[in-house]
């Protein structure tokens, strides 16, 4: 490790902006120098992107140290062209989070940025672990900042919200765990990730340590019916938590499909990729109905995130080549778009204090460049072509068609779903004659928020239209994986 | 015994004595009577205890034994008298404003718990069942005193009474255990008890039921099912710190000899008692997690926790093997540090007119005390076992243990419930950080107890950071009792 | 020549037989005589046959080849599903003209040499003509006027092209056409692309057809433009400016439909635009292309037959041709619906159905020439023709508002004819290796891939979306004036509906978009998801929370605080071990 230690810097910065956040007093300063720990992060995660070789499969930026040498334990980071994009993604987010609760959160500021930078660092550590048990560290002890997020500075029924999301998420990921120490047996007694994939495990092993995988990502992804801690969360939590949640948390389950599942157990993956491919299908068109039901802003787009979830894991275990490049790229426009879906409601929400669809209408008439955005992104959720959301769904339709006829239909079904309740949306938002707010308009988005909406958007318009630099850095690393799972 | 032998003997236990001396003088101390009685019985019996570890530390040089062999120091007792150390010196930092307050201030006090922690320290050493028992006898009455040490506390009288009454049964089981063990084999030494029974035939009935005997009678102390009921009552009557230090040192103790003699003279029969320890473990973490759920009284409830705690370590038993002890091993040390450090929170909760024992009290804690509210969580999560805290390595290296040996089932169990224990822990957290605070909170802070929290909370995060060092101390003394099974330390 | 029969004079001599015939026998008669021309068909084998002299010029009636067979075959069949379609009719002139119709169009199709041709395409014209006057209204009879001036006009010029051409090369063979440019050429082509309908030569179809007699207009549909689509790929493949027109063709029959509201006027106009897919097909001239355009041409037949026989049925069974007029049908004629379906999700190119493995064809030959204008032109052109064929027609003509009328299912042969074709639309779209076969040039084409079946369904799916969105504003035109005006008056439309509020649009929409059947059921579906997630999934995971603490509960009651019970479960552990030891070792 003679190199600079870029990930790891990436990884604690954001935690170690903690003790700095103890020495200033007042709320604002605060405020400023968590935004400044995120931008920091930010921009070194950018030059990782940047100095990050696309055209190899391998890990990258590799850095390890023994941790319990007795258990094979190591902390061993590093990044290949799946994880850099989550990381990518994750730093992104991060400070819009920050900008995003600049003036929704007054309460307890310094506490809760606490909680943003310590989930920062966890979030980062979970795509870059390359130890098994690192990874289920950081993976598991997210939990914490996340059940704090959503317990303290959530909404009305913001606890039991909170206890559902801990329980339920612990009880998937501690089967998880169990699932890990069978695997360390079964692999030569190491945690090392890579070493792990190369095993050739038999195929009973593989089907028990699938199953206990599968629930765990199957509850953070969540699939079918693992998804109803998702809407009560997202509900309760206060916008930034909606965004972490929406736009890395869901992604850590299919990660774990991508990390763990295809490439360690391949045959077990197949045999039970039927089933996998079942919830998804279901998930997509299900997520897609209660959208459709919903009256609360927050829980149709929580519904709809499962409904697109539900897309990439479809993608996932279709096993060619277009599956795997549409659900990657599907994640992270799913971070992008839902996580910007997320912040438009948040800011709406402190402006009227409502979620009711039935509170809304004619916004575009009162906050134009808000409505022309919000619209923007709606689009992009329906994956209309042109936006980010269309490239990802036609890639992973086409590879759930060369998987199997039925499944395409079904997911075509849930993007026409799609479409419809986002429409709903809109046309109850922005359109329709002016509903009274309890403030009176005109308030439309000022620059802060202008900061965090725009570079959201860039990024739906780019991934829409020139997607490719992104599925260069993915391709390798995919075929690679793919390798894995059919090659054998 | 030759002079020399003796004076060997003497010098291998000189711990021990020392802290017995260190006891009876803490005795004539009391008696002068002063204002800052507190602070000199206190320090006093720190610096006790400092220099029993420094000598102890000294004799880890290599493993020795005393007495004709029935007395040992190798790495298995010196890792389990350190913890026993450490809990007894966190026990007295945290129990300064309490027993004041609770005027309670006597110098017996002290006295008792160094007089518990040499009968622990006997037991951890003890290679011959009569040894081990008379520790056992020792912590156990010093025990029931301070059970009872609220002398107006109605509840407190009720627990120590139900603790002697129940404790007597326990012992009694034990010693008939013993003497079927010693009617068979004819000696109580362990080591020699192994060599008979893998020597000897396949036992008879009256053999199983000795073991069964000497099993129950030590689960007792555990506090596993069924034999659990005192746990409750008189953790929730005797004072805070006493039952900090009843939870903690007395197991850990208890453990110690339950590894010595399972692990090491019962080992070759062990398809005799292992259906029963799997049967109580998993019922011990069942009922545990579960009745946890359903209290209100904060010391209840981590009675409940630290009968799921002992039913989890109780796998480590289960799966044996050097691992299997080592995991039992740093199971309990990290143990000390969380749970003490737990209640050391409760304890500093016993702020004027207020018992601070109810769930409720702890209602926006967070708001008014962010550092104090921050440490509790730490621990509560560390509890719940969730990473990066040291609970967390705890549970894993057990569950390593355990899959080791092919207990996946068992494992599996172990995880789900510990998922229903993680309820009650974040309930705490939760009613600290996510209520506004119902009430103005005057905290019981002294010095000392804010320097246990801070040990306490040091030691559960560094653990849980950098296990590596803890997890080889714990697997070299571990591998020193495994050793032992092949021949035993040289007398 | 005894080792062949022109299936062209089978239809002759059946026409001039029917006049004696009547009733049972007339309609016995109606049935042999397609009958006989398909196994006349059916016995060819490649080859020339019927050469002679003639005026010192070398003739050939009979010219065949698989491009011509594919052509025979689907018009034979087409024949028999319109005669049995057209049983009912009474009195012999309509159908003899319909049987030297066909004939004269087999006459085409296996035409060797230009006089040949030339006096087939004349006949056609004038037994086309006459199925329009057929119907005796004043406006079917100014149409069939309009229509046989057009039809002659162009014949006059295709002689004279002829003639130019045969003095400039000597022969009168009919093939491909070299010398690009010259007089013959591009006279010969106009004449052809005046009968394939190409815009703006493409009025006298859709003023005609409408008036045509319903069964008429069954055969119209099917021959004409097909006939000239034929001779386009023998006499001009590779023809750069056909590309161009036919895409403009794909898109402009859409784009008129949108002011459609006379039924068959509508299904006209998707006619000229199908058939530039078609014309596209030649102008792209590679082998794929043709045989996108000869398959194409196949499977149009069937579904477009199919859907004039439906709207025809409606029609007959009512008397009105306007869609406003009409609604609600679907209580009274689900067969009819059904069937016409069939044909608009043919036509609509569906997955499974004859179009999608047609229509994908050309599309893909156009691709694989790399012009993305091209494809994206017939693209869009696609979705439209699923917006008003396969949404807006039958949703005014069979769902919409009721309007009132009760009519009975059309006689029985009419649903026969239907489901012949119906069952070819869908035969082809499950078997496209048939058709393949049949093809002038080896295939070597998967309609059914992944990427294609996404592609294409999703933008149906949202062509569907967008329809039950924007019902409002596809209401039919009132008007059937169809001057070249409609361009500012629908873009002033359009423009009006932006600048109007839009707010008070999106409202009609959607209230649109709610009162439709879709909708409802989507709603439906919505709130029943949504109680099951809330009722069980949900349920199910505090229950089992709640079952937990109920345990919790439970199993505290045991802790009575009673010294002797916790001493009696003491001795009672102590037993249970020793049982289970008993129960599990000993022995």
């Amino acid at each position: 490790m003679t190199e600079f230690p870029l990930l790891s810097l990436i990884i604690f910065l954001p935690v170690a902006g903690v003790p700095l956040l103890m020495l200033v007093r007042d709320d604002g300063a605060v405020r400023w120098l968590t935004l400044a720990v995120m931008v920091a992060d930010f921009l070194l995660a950018a030059w990782l992107l940047l100095a990050f070789d696309g055209s190899s499969s391998a890990m990258q930026f590799r850095e390890s140290a023994d941790w319990v040498p007795r258990l094979g334990i190591a902390y061993a980071v590093g990044v290949d062209g799946i994880s850099v994009l989550f990381v990518f993604l994750t730093a992104l987010l991060g400070w819009i989070c920050v900008l995003a609760s600049w003036t929704a959160i007054n309460t307890r500021v310094k506490s809760f940025m606490t909680c943003l930078l310590v989930m920062q660092t966890l979030m980062l550590g979970v795509f870059c672990a390359l130890d098994l048990f690192l990874f289920y560290v950081f993976w598991e002890a997210m939990l914490v900042p996340m059940y704090v997020i959503i317990g303290v500075w959530g909404g009305k029924n913001r606890v039991y919200a909170a206890f559902k999301f801990f329980l339920y998420t612990l009880a998937g990921s501690l089967l998880f765990l169990v699932g890990i120490v069978v695997l360390y047996f079964e692999g030569g007694e190491t945690f090392d990730i890579l070493a792990l994939m190369g095993r050739d495990y038999g195929f009973t092993v593989q089907a028990w340590v699938f199953l206990a995988f599968l629930v765990a990502f199957a509850v953070k992804v969540p699939m079918v019916p693992f998804h109803t801690w998702l809407p009560d969360a997202h509900v309760e939590a206060p916008t930034a938590g909606s965004i972490i949640l929406a736009g890395v948390l869901l992604k850590m389950g299919a990660y774990g499909f991508l990390r763990f599942s295809l490439p360690m157990l391949p045959e077990a993956s197949q045999y039970f990729a039927p089933l996998v491919l079942a919830l998804s299908a279901i998930a997509i068109v299900y997520g897609g109905f209660l959208a459709l039901a919903q009256d609360d802003l927050k829980k149709l787009i929580a519904y709809s995130s499962v409904s697109h979830m539900g897309f990439v894991t479809l993608g996932l275990f279709t096993f060619n080549a277009n599956g795997l490049n549409g659900a990657v790229l599907q994640m992270f426009n799913h971070g992008i778009t839902t996580g910007a879906l997320f912040l438009f409601i948040g800011l709406i929400y402190e402006r009227t204090h409502t979620r009711r669809l039935a509170d809304y209408g004619g916004l575009m008439k009162i906050v134009p460049i808000y409505t022309l955005f919000l619209g923007l992104f709606s689009l992009a959720s329906m994956a209309v072509p042109g936006t980010n959301g269309f490239v990802g769904e036609l890639l992973v339709l086409s590879g759930a068609f060369g998987s199997n006829m039925a499944l395409g239909a079904v997911a075509i079904l849930g993007a026409m779903l799609g479409a419809a309740y986002m429409l709903r949306l809109i046309r109850r938002v922005a359109l329709g004659p002016v509903a009274d707010f309890a403030t009176p308009p005109p308030w439309d988005v000022n620059g802060r928020e202008m900061a965090a909406i725009l570079p959201l958007a860039v990024f739906v318009i780019w991934l829409g239209f020139y997607p490719k630099p992104f599925l260069e850095i993915l391709g390798p690393s995919l075929d690679h994986l793919l390798i894995q799972v059919v090659g054998r | 015994m030759d002079q020399q032998a003796i004076i060997r003997s003497i010098i291998v236990s000189s711990p021990e004595i020392i802290v017995i001396l260190g006891a009876c003088l803490l005795l004539f101390v009391a008696l002068m009577k002063n204002k800052h009685q507190m602070a000199i019985l206190t320090g006093l019996s720190l610096a006790i205890i400092l220099l029993a570890a420094t000598v102890t530390a000294i004799l880890s040089s290599a493993p020795q034994s005393a007495y004709g062999g029935i007395f040992v120091v190798d790495g298995f007792a010196i890792f389990f008298k350190a913890v026993f150390y450490l809990a007894t010196a966190l026990t007295l930092l945290m129990s300064g404003r309490y027993v004041v307050q609770e005027g309670i201030a006597e110098g017996e006090y002290h006295a008792l718990i160094l007089f518990a922690l040499s009968g622990m320290m006997i037991m951890a050493s003890g290679r011959d069942l009569l040894v081990i028992y008379m520790g056992l006898e020792l912590q156990a009455l010093s025990f029931y005193v301070l059970a009872g040490y609220l002398r107006r506390d109605p509840k407190s009288n009720e627990a120590a009474l139900k603790y002697v009454i129940l404790g007597a049964v326990s012992s009694g089981i034990f010693l008939y255990g013993l003497s079927l063990i010693y009617g068979l084999t004819g000696t109580t030494e362990l080591t020699g008890i192994a060599a008979a029974l893998s020597a000897g035939e396949p036992p008879g009935l009256a053999f199983v039921l000795a073991v069964l005997f000497l099993i129950t009678g030590l689960v007792f102390k555990v506090g596993a099912v069924p034999f659990h009921m005192w746990v409750p009552d008189v953790y929730e009557g005797a004072p805070t710190p006493i039952t900090a230090y009843l939870s903690v040192a007395s197991k850990a103790a208890a453990f110690a000899i339950v590894l010595r003699i399972f692990l090491d003279a019962l080992a070759p029969v062990a398809d005799i008692w292992i259906d029963a320890i799997i049967a109580i473990a998993v019922l011990t973490m069942a009922l545990g997690s579960f009745v946890a759920l359903v209290q209100s009284n904060i010391k209840r409830m981590l009675a409940y926790s630290s009968i799921a705690h002992a039913g989890f370590a109780l796998l480590g038993i289960i799966a044996g093997g050097p691992d299997g002890v080592a995991s039992v091993m740093l199971y309990l040390l990290i143990y000390t540090f969380m749970n003490l450090g737990i209640f050391a929170i409760v304890v500093m909760m016993r702020g004027g007119e207020v018992r601070g024992d109810r769930i409720e009290d702890y209602t926006g804690l967070a708001a008014d005390h962010p550092l104090w509210a921050l440490l509790a969580l730490i621990f509560l999560f560390s509890l719940a076992g969730i990473p990066p805290t040291a609970g967390f390595f705890a549970k894993f290296y057990i569950l390593v243990a355990l899959v080791q040996e092919g207990y996946v089932a068992l494992a599996v169990i172990a995880v789900l419930l510990s998922a229903v224990a993680a309820f009650f822990y974040i309930r705490i957290v939760m009613l600290m950080y996510m209520s506004p605070p119902t009430r103005r909170f005057d905290l019981a802070l002294t010095p000392s107890l804010r320097l246990a929290l801070l040990v306490a909370g040091i030691g559960t995060v560094g653990i849980g950071l950098a296990p590596g060092w803890f997890l080889d101390q714990a697997l070299a003394a571990g591998f020193a009792e495994v050793l032992a099974l092949a021949g035993g330390v040289s007398p | 020549m005894t080792d062949w029969v022109h299936p062209a004079l089978v239809f002759v001599v059946g026409a001039l037989v029917l006049p004696l015939l009547k009733g049972r026998l007339l309609q016995v008669w109606l049935l042999v005589i397609p009958a006989a021309a398909v196994a006349a068909v059916a016995a060819m084998t490649p080859g020339e046959f019927g050469g002679f002299e003639f005026l010192g010029v070398r003739l050939l009636i009979g010219k065949v080849d698989k491009l011509s067979l594919v052509f025979a075959w689907v018009f034979t069949i087409m024949a028999f599903i319109g005669c049995v379609y057209s049983l009912h009719v009474r009195g012999p002139a309509q159908h003899v003209a319909a049987f030297l119709y066909i004939g004269s169009a087999l006459g085409v199709v296996f035409a060797g040499d230009w006089f040949t041709l030339l006096v087939s395409w004349e006949i056609m014209a004038f037994a086309s003509a006459y199925l329009i006057f057929a119907s005796r209204q004043a406006p079917a009879v100014r149409a069939g006027m309009r229509y046989l001036m057009v039809h002659i006009t162009g014949g006059v010029l295709l002689f004279g092209g002829i003639v130019l051409h045969g003095m400039e090369t000597g022969s009168y063979l009919f093939g491909p056409l070299e010398n690009t440019g010259g007089l013959a050429y591009s006279l010969i082509l106009i004449s052809f692309i005046l009968n394939a309908a190409v815009p703006p030569l493409n009025a006298w179809l859709t003023d005609a057809y409408p008036e045509a007699t319903v069964t008429g207009a069954v055969f119209l549909s099917a021959f004409t433009t097909k006939t000239a689509v034929y001779v386009l790929i023998r006499a001009y493949p590779g023809t750069e400016i056909l590309i161009w027109l036919g895409a403009a063709m794909a898109l402009y029959g859409v784009i008129y439909a949108v002011l459609e509201n006379d039924c068959r006027r509508l299904l006209a106009y998707h006619i000229v635009s199908q058939v530039g897919y078609m014309v596209v097909g030649v102008g792209i001239g590679t082998e794929m292309a043709l045989n996108g355009t000869a398959s194409h041409a196949f499977a149009h037949i069937f579904y477009k037959g199919l859907l004039f026989m439906g709207a025809g049925a409606v029609i007959h069974m009512t008397g009105r041709r306007k869609l406003t007029e009409l609604g609600g049908l679907y209580r009274t004629m689900p067969w009819t619906v059904a069937l016409y379906m069939i044909g608009a999700f043919a036509i609509s190119a569906f997955p499974f159905f004859s179009g999608f493995v047609t229509k994908s064809m050309v599309i893909a030959a156009a691709a694989g020439d790399n012009r993305a204008a091209v494809v994206l032109m017939l693209t869009v052109a696609s979705s439209g023709t699923f917006l008003h064929t396969g949404l807006k027609l039958p949703y005014y003509m069979f769902f919409a508002k009721d309007c009132g009328l009760r009519p009975k299912e059309p006689p029985i042969n009419m649903l026969l004819a239907m489901g012949v074709a119906a069952v070819l639309c869908i035969g082809i779209g499950l078997w496209p290796g048939v058709l393949y076969d049949l093809l002038p040039y080896p295939v070597d084409y998967a309609p059914y891939t992944g990427a294609h079946i996404t592609g294409s369904l999703s933008i149906l799916m949202f062509t569907a979306l967008g329809f039950f969105l924007f019902l409002r504003s596809l209401d039919p035109e009132r008007t059937i004036s169809l001057d070249t005006d409609w361009l500012y008056r629908k873009a002033a439309r359009w423009f009006m509906w932006f600048a109007e509020k839009p707010v008070a649009r999106w409202e009609g929409m959607v209230s649109g978009l709610s009162d439709t059947v879709i909708w409802r059921s989507l709603n439906a579906a919505a709130r029943g998801s949504l109680s099951s997630d809330r009722d069980i999934v949900d349920a199910f995971v505090n229950g089992v929370a709640r079952t937990a603490l109920a345990w919790g509960a439970s199993a505290r009651r045991m802790q009575t605080g009673v010294v002797t019970h916790y001493a009696g479960a003491m001795i009672g552990g102590v037993l249970a071990s020793i049982a289970l030891y008993v129960l599990l070792r000993s022995g």
